[in-house]
């Protein structure tokens, strides 16, 4: 069912959500947030908490039990503020790997402490030659008596270096297939561990994290042997539609930046928003911003109800695709609008366009999930049957 | 001099000359995309001045090498592929085209020499917070008071200002007429006392852009180019020559073949990317383009009056997207270590560090971002629609 609707409670959380970041997380904010040594701000997570922001995707009882959709909804916002604070590594990411994964006994430890925001926490999926796709992967976790050994290098672990636990993806002893997917809750302060951490361009902490014979218990491992290749790929998805949500936000403020900015600026004795070339680049802005926000809901609301099916698969390749390529344009677009002020770090145009090139990459890229689209939906399959029914 | 060059001779005098002065480390860095320091551009400039290789639009009796345009193009073809740096030309070509077509005996005498042998850097005091693509509308005001004008205003987006010795400034010296009218060129030693610059760091996170205020900022009649109230014709003649070099078509070569490489090396999900049929169509189209353009730039380049035409705005509208076209692929080309941000290694490289992610990688997405300006500065895309619309509609 295409059609979607926001509830009044939705709707109140996102008013809430944006008055709030216009307060607290104004671009002045923003920027010395980013300029601090910790890249984050502690009060403003305790805000977060108190909010129930990050307790919004936790399940029940330990959290608000949000679903997918509530969680794009909140993104949005944090898009539209290009909010710094880890929400996607800890609670996104981590989140969904404990609630999803998790023994009772971690559930009960872990996703309490990130609700409340006691807890900081990174997801470790990527490496150095695995692309987009997160099930290539070469660390490995060995068997080792009665837990695992886990070697390999992580690559781009965003919120790494103020966690203190990393969800690490891994190959049980090496062994290629879903079935030898794993995921492992290991503690920062880990011997065999390190990381080089570093800032990212858009001005988030990440890190490149080694594992060098890193000892863990067979507890650590989320989730029954066997059943790491649908967790990771639950985990995958829950960040997915997060990055499609602040993708969402960020493109409506981006254009909203440059509404405003024509309506302002004078030159040739009058306004820009006078010049119908321009006029018309704004409207064409606004169109991709639509439809933009209006697959990225259907595809967030298409995990919410059916995360496992080839509906939501289709559905979220479709919009990480146009996010890519119609993000891209509406940033792009909006630091050419205004001109050589938004080439610099001073104003806030030119942070749109770098925390796109990040979400675009995050989860695979528009070119990644063009033809992973191509590949899923049966109409545009050679040996598909024309117009088939159901599909 | 001989009408008809042998070009394939000259070519090969310029490779002989690239192999035996170029300093590879200087080269290597150029070509992967580095930003070289101060110290480099100048050494090679000094090369160049040496061999005589310089100030290709002078008049030989100023040192101009002699050249036909198309040696002209030939030279800056071979040095771009070889990574030869590509030097500050606000002094070169801006400043002395203005020294030639206006400026006094002494004013050649004093800037010309210095100027080419590269021993002074010029920025240009042009664009203000308020005057942008409407450069007529600019405002920094300077008052006539006996041999000397007296500056009180700022300037911005003045790129290396805070390493030059010498700026073009461009100021109002009538408010009452026409915006057009009032305009002035003064040539600023930038020692001048009353110059305060502040550094604007850009989406790089480097800093080559800059705001200048100058409060009181005397500077002698004598450094004023041409007649006061004159400067406008003066800037159109000087604006007009910046387009041809700022459509880059010596960048695009050099962008496209550092592509290439590293689209054979780097993996995506299983294969090299070259082998990815949308990068590698991508890839194409630029391809096809650039070298539509290049032929487009052969043809005018022995045309001064199509120079400074509407082909001159073809030619730097194209041009700079196509830059932008395969910065964006190159930064695209590095997956998620577009993330990682290492200002540092802009400059210098990883040296002994272990790169993180290819090496590649470090430079090219703030490099994408920084360059968004090309479409903006040297005339936005706009004005060049602007000027093309109206050749076209007449």
């Amino acid at each position: 069912m295409l059609r979607i609707e926001t509830t009044d409670e939705q709707n109140l959380m996102v008013d809430t959500a944006h008055r709030y970041l216009r307060e607290r997380y104004s671009f002045d904010a923003r920027q010395k947030v980013l300029a601090s040594a910790a890249g984050r701000d502690d009060r403003v997570w305790k805000d977060f908490a108190e909010m129930g922001w990050l307790s919004l995707p936790i399940p029940e009882p330990h959290g608000a039990g949000g679903n997918l959709f509530d969680l794009a909804l909140l993104m949005e916002t944090f898009g539209a503020a290009l909010v710094v604070e880890p929400y996607l590594p800890t609670v996104v990411l981590a989140g969904t790997a404990l609630s999803a994964g998790g023994s009772e006994a971690q559930k009960a430890e872990f996703l309490p402490a990130i609700a409340e925001g006691r807890a900081r926490m990174a997801v470790a999926f990527a490496e150095r030659h695995s692309g987009y796709d997160h099930f290539d992967i070469e660390t490995v976790a060995a068997r080792d008596g009665g837990g695992y050994r886990i070697t390999g290098a992580k690559s781009v672990v965003l919120g790494a270096p103020d966690a203190d636990h990393l969800v690490v993806t891994a190959r049980l002893d090496g062994r290629p297939g879903r079935d030898a997917v794993a995921l492992f809750l290991v503690p920062r302060q880990c011997p065999g561990l390190a990381m080089r951490d570093y800032v990212t361009i858009d001005g988030r902490r990440a890190a490149e994290v080694h594992l060098a014979d890193v000892a863990v218990p067979e507890a650590a491992r989320l989730g029954e042997e066997g059943g790491g290749a649908d967790l990771l790929d639950r985990v995958v998805l829950s960040g997915t539609v997060a990055v499609l949500g602040e993708t969402a936000g960020l493109a409506e403020a981006a254009v909203r930046l440059t509404a405003d900015y024509l309506n302002t600026r004078e030159q040739f004795d009058r306004k820009l928003s006078s010049f119908q070339a321009l006029q018309h680049r704004v409207a064409h802005l606004f169109v991709l911003k639509e439809e933009l926000r209006a697959i990225c809901r259907f595809a967030a609301r298409s995990a919410a109800v059916d995360p496992d099916g080839e509906g939501t698969r289709e559905a979220i390749s479709a919009a990480k695709a146009l996010a890519g390529e119609s993000g891209r344009k509406i940033c792009e677009e909006t630091v050419q609008l205004h001109g050589a002020i938004a080439i610099t770090d001073e104003y806030v145009a030119g942070h749109y366009l770098k925390r796109m090139v990040a979400l675009d990459h995050l989860f695979g890229n528009a070119s990644h999930h063009f033809d992973r689209f191509v590949d899923i939906v049966r109409d545009l399959r050679p040996d598909g049957a024309a117009g088939a029914a159901g599909s | 001099m001989s009408a008809e060059v042998d070009l394939d001779a000259f070519r090969q005098e310029v490779r002989e000359f690239l192999a035996e002065r170029l300093p590879p480390r200087t080269a290597e860095r150029a070509l992967a995309g580095y930003y070289l320091s101060r110290d480099e551009m100048l050494d090679w400039h000094r090369t160049l001045a040496d061999r005589g290789w310089i100030g290709f639009n002078w008049p030989e009796e100023h040192g101009g090498p002699g050249w036909t345009p198309l040696q002209r193009y030939v030279f800056e073809d071979e040095c771009a592929r070889a990574g030869a740096p590509i030097i500050n030309t606000v002094g070169l070509n801006q400043v002395a085209s203005l020294l030639f077509a206006f400026g006094t005996e002494e004013q050649k005498r004093q800037h010309l020499p210095p100027i080419r042998q590269g021993s002074v850097m010029w920025c240009q005091g042009i664009s203000e917070t308020q005057s942008g693509s409407d450069l007529a509308s600019l405002r920094c005001p300077a008052v006539r008071d006996g041999d000397e004008y007296v500056v009180n205003g700022s300037k911005i987006w003045t790129s290396g200002a805070h390493i030059s010795e010498w700026c073009i400034l461009v100021v109002r010296t009538d408010s009452s007429g026409r915006k057009h009218d009032g305009i002035t060129i003064l040539l600023l030693d930038m020692k001048t006392p009353g110059i305060t610059i502040r550094p604007i760091v850009g989406l790089d996170g480097m800093h080559s852009l800059n705001e200048m205020f100058l409060d009181d900022v005397r500077v002698p009649v004598a450094n004023r180019i041409g007649e006061e109230n004159e400067g406008w014709r003066m800037m159109r003649v000087y604006l007009g020559n910046e387009r041809i070099s700022a459509a880059g078509i010596w960048k695009l070569k050099v962008h496209f073949s550092r592509l290439c490489s590293l689209a054979r090396k780097e993996v995506r999900n299983g294969r090299p990317l070259i082998e990815n049929r949308r990068f590698r169509d991508d890839m194409a189209r630029t391809l096809i383009r650039m070298r539509a353009l290049e032929v487009l730039l052969l043809d005018i380049i022995d045309k001064p009056e199509k120079a400074t035409g509407v082909e001159a705005s073809v030619l730097k509208l194209r041009g700079t997207e196509l830059q932008q076209d395969l910065l964006r692929m190159l930064s695209d080309a590095a997956g998620y270590y577009a993330l990682p941000f290492f200002p540092d290694t802009m400059k210098d490289g990883w040296g002994d560090q272990d790169p993180v992610g290819p090496e590649f990688a470090a430079p090219s997405t703030p490099n994408y971002l920084f360059w968004r300006k090309a479409t903006i500065s040297a005339g936005s895309s706009e004005i060049m629609l602007n000027l093309i619309a109206r050749n076209v509609l007449g």
